[in-house]
């Protein structure tokens, strides 16, 4: 049982991270590789590094090439994943109200299903490092592949829902939506 | 510990805390100080276009009672047509008297209120929670906060607004635990006097005060005290709110800033074909969007603090990477440590970007800075509650981590920052302005062309750094002229400067930037002195006449 669940989450990682690059055009249909889309492709990073280096004269240049060197890379992917989990743009995926229950999804998954608790949440970063990857998305197109697990952990957690609650964030989500 | 805040004074608090408590609390303010006050002359660079105005204002007013425009004594600063809060001017003339016309002067009440918030917050939080280790813990998350750094360095009106805005709510809370009038008193005169500090409070303030009402009013009496500090309270926002109803066509700031003067909404709403609930479709939407930009996680954590380019793939956030996990936590974990008032601790996190959310201009921290208070708070109990998890080499590794993100910052702060945004804040005048202060009776005429930047794309405000920074008697000043060149006052002649046409005469100095220098056909002018940005860039130059 636990051999499968194993498989099942590799395999859902697997198939939000390629199925996320085909949505976001970095593979095309006939499995060509779009690097010109990706944040490794970005002047404005590669320009920062050699900047900073040349700039950072308060220690020397073998030290400025330990602190300002493509580590950046890392920053700049979660830092485009913290800035695509905005609320409009959580709004525009799944209507902002959907939030709640979502949450609640995930809390009941951490009390009673761990697995699929990790299960979910990998697939759900699978699809932020599609994002932290790209250097701009479509947010609809980037969060396809995700639409399954987020629609799974909205279920879960209409169990514990408050309905007033929920059905004025609905309103007010709707609101902004359209 | 649970009667402590049933005694009045915070004497017996402090004697109850263990020694471990005192000394944190005594070195959290050691740095708290530091941070805020240490080369507060040479970071940021250079005052701003903003801070300037303030500081010549409160030299102005301080001599002649009257501001750059000739106002006595403005409930509403005109400035660059930006019309300031008059709360900050005020006080930073006060600093003025003391220390004269310089950075520290301006800069000095905002490090000063910026300090104490840090305090105050502790103090609220203990109020809140009982909990002493919380509330050390959430003064040193907004101690540590950059965002809360970079505003208390420099003059910043929403700075000193939200140290009175808390003041106020603490005052308030008082108030409710000691049932002594004078702490509503107190309360309401800040409650105020916040709306004299910044425009945002305009709102805000109404708001919160609504708030606390709503959510504490079976622990209100309303007797004849509430009566008399409701009236209080007008009688003190009587002035700002009558100069705005009087000026609301020509100079209100709400006119200039609000959302619906964003070229894409004011085409829409001005558009007669449209119903009316179209129309709030479009401004609801722009305001969401805005709503959006101010609470995502990027800006908080990654790119929030203007101390870099944009684009710049090493930005900062307003907050230490670290706490993220920290602050979602928080979100969630508010109820436990205050059960009574969550529910405004939450109103407090969902209305603070509710008014920089109205105007135009995308994210700007300085706005939304009324948030910083609520949002460490929920750092620090994310940590408090976390706090059993966090033990051995987890401890250690976030130790590691929060002090590598904050020594980040501070170089980032001290050196990359003047380094690469020296020109953002107009650098080169205050150097311009000693130059000229050593050499004034050399000349008759000094022309200064206001532009600056790569292809002079900017204009700025010469004319107040320097008259601020060469003590040019504020009389001078209110005599000035408009011409069809520009503006004229002293010795001073401030426009753009077109060399083909220029007549050069004896005795005459020009301040001139890098893009507009006189090609070797114009005779007569020789360079005295070259002035460079910290990135060693020239800026400007002198030249005079011979």
């Amino acid at each position: 049982m636990k051999t499968k669940k194993v498989f099942f989450a590799f395999g859902l990682f697997w198939l939000v991270l390629v199925g996320g690059f085909f949505t976001t055009r970095v593979v095309s249909k006939d499995f060509s590789f779009d690097g010109v889309k990706l944040i490794t492709d970005m002047p404005s990073i590669r320009d920062s590094i050699k900047q900073h280096q040349k700039d950072a004269r308060y220690v020397p240049y073998r030290v400025r090439l330990l602190v300002f060197n493509n580590s950046v890379y890392v920053y700049q992917i979660l830092r485009n994943i913290a800035n695509f989990w905005n609320l409009d743009n959580i709004n525009k995926i799944m209507l902002g109200g959907n939030f709640y229950p979502l949450i609640l999804g995930l809390k009941l998954l951490w009390l009673r299903q761990r697995d699929w608790f990790w299960i979910c949440v990998g697939g759900l970063m699978a699809g932020s490092i599609v994002v932290g990857l790209n250097k701009m998305v479509d947010v609809r197109a980037a969060s396809w592949f995700m639409l399954p697990i987020l629609g799974y952990l909205i279920v879960k957690g209409l169990e514990e829902v408050r309905w007033k609650t929920y059905a004025i964030l609905m309103v007010v989500s709707l609101f902004f939506l359209i | 510990m649970e009667d402590l805040c049933d005694i009045d004074g915070c004497q017996f608090i402090f004697f109850d805390m263990t020694k471990t408590q005192k000394t944190t609390i005594f070195f959290l303010l050691v740095f708290t100080i530091l941070s805020r006050f240490v080369s507060l002359n040479r970071v940021p660079p250079h005052l701003s276009n903003d801070e300037i105005s303030i500081a010549y204002d409160a030299y102005s007013i301080l001599h002649t009672g009257r501001d750059e425009h000739n106002n006595f004594l403005p409930v509403s600063f005109q400035s660059h047509g930006t019309y300031k809060a008059p709360f900050y001017v005020y006080i930073a003339s006060i600093s003025n008297y003391f220390w004269g016309n310089s950075e520290i002067s301006v800069r000095l009440p905002s490090a000063i209120l910026g300090s104490l918030t840090v305090l105050v917050l502790g103090y609220l939080i203990f109020l809140l929670s009982r909990n002493i280790n919380l509330a050390i813990l959430s003064a040193g998350v907004l101690a540590f906060a950059p965002w809360h750094i970079y505003c208390s360095r420099m003059a910043l009106e929403s700075n000193v607004a939200l140290f009175l805005l808390t003041l106020a709510i603490l005052l308030f809370f008082r108030m409710l635990q000691t049932k002594k009038n004078r702490y509503l008193f107190f309360s309401v005169i800040f409650f105020a006097l916040s709306m004299w500090g910044y425009h945002s409070e305009w709102l805000l303030t109404p708001m919160i005060m609504i708030g606390l009402l709503v959510f504490y009013r079976r622990k209100i009496r309303l007797n004849l005290f509430w009566g008399a500090s409701v009236f209080l309270f007008l009688v003190f926002i009587f002035p700002i709110a009558k100069d705005a109803w009087q000026n609301r066509d020509t100079t209100a700031r709400a006119n200039t800033e609000v959302i619906i003067n964003d070229p894409g909404v004011a085409k829409i709403i001005n558009d007669e074909k449209k119903s009316l609930i179209e129309k709030t479709m479009v401004v609801g939407k722009s305001f969401g969007a805005n709503y959006s930009n101010y609470t995502k996680l990027g800006h908080l954590f990654f790119d929030g603090l203007p101390i870099l380019p944009k684009e710049d793939a090493y930005c900062v956030g307003l907050f230490l990477l670290p706490l993220l996990p920290f602050f979602l936590w928080g979100l969630f974990k508010i109820k436990r440590y205050f059960p009574k008032d969550y529910l405004f601790v939450y109103f407090w996190i969902i209305v603070g970007p509710i008014v920089p959310s109205l105007t135009i201009g995308g994210a700007n921290m300085v706005r939304n800075l009324v948030t910083v208070v609520p949002y460490s708070l929920l750092m620090a109990v994310g940590i408090y509650d976390l706090r059993f998890c966090i033990k051995g080499f987890r401890l250690i590794l976030f130790c590691f981590l929060v002090l590598i993100s904050f020594f980040y910052f501070l170089v980032m702060y001290y050196y990359h920052f003047p380094f690469q945004m020296g020109e953002n804040f107009q650098y080169g005048y205050k150097q311009a302005a000693e130059y000229i202060e050593n050499n004034y009776s050399k000349y008759d005429r000094i022309v200064v062309d206001p532009r600056f930047g790569e292809v002079n794309i900017y204009r700025g405000v010469p004319h107040l750094y320097l008259a601020y920074f060469t003590k040019l008697e504020p009389e001078k000043m209110l005599e000035r002229k408009n011409t069809e060149k520009g503006l004229s006052f002293d010795k001073y002649e401030i426009g753009s400067i077109n060399w083909n046409v220029e007549k050069i005469e004896p005795r005459t100095l020009y301040l001139v930037p890098f893009d507009n220098q006189p090609s070797d056909t114009v005779g007569n002018l020789r360079t005295v002195e070259e002035i460079r940005l910290p990135s060693y860039k020239v800026e400007f130059k002198l030249l005079e006449s011979f």
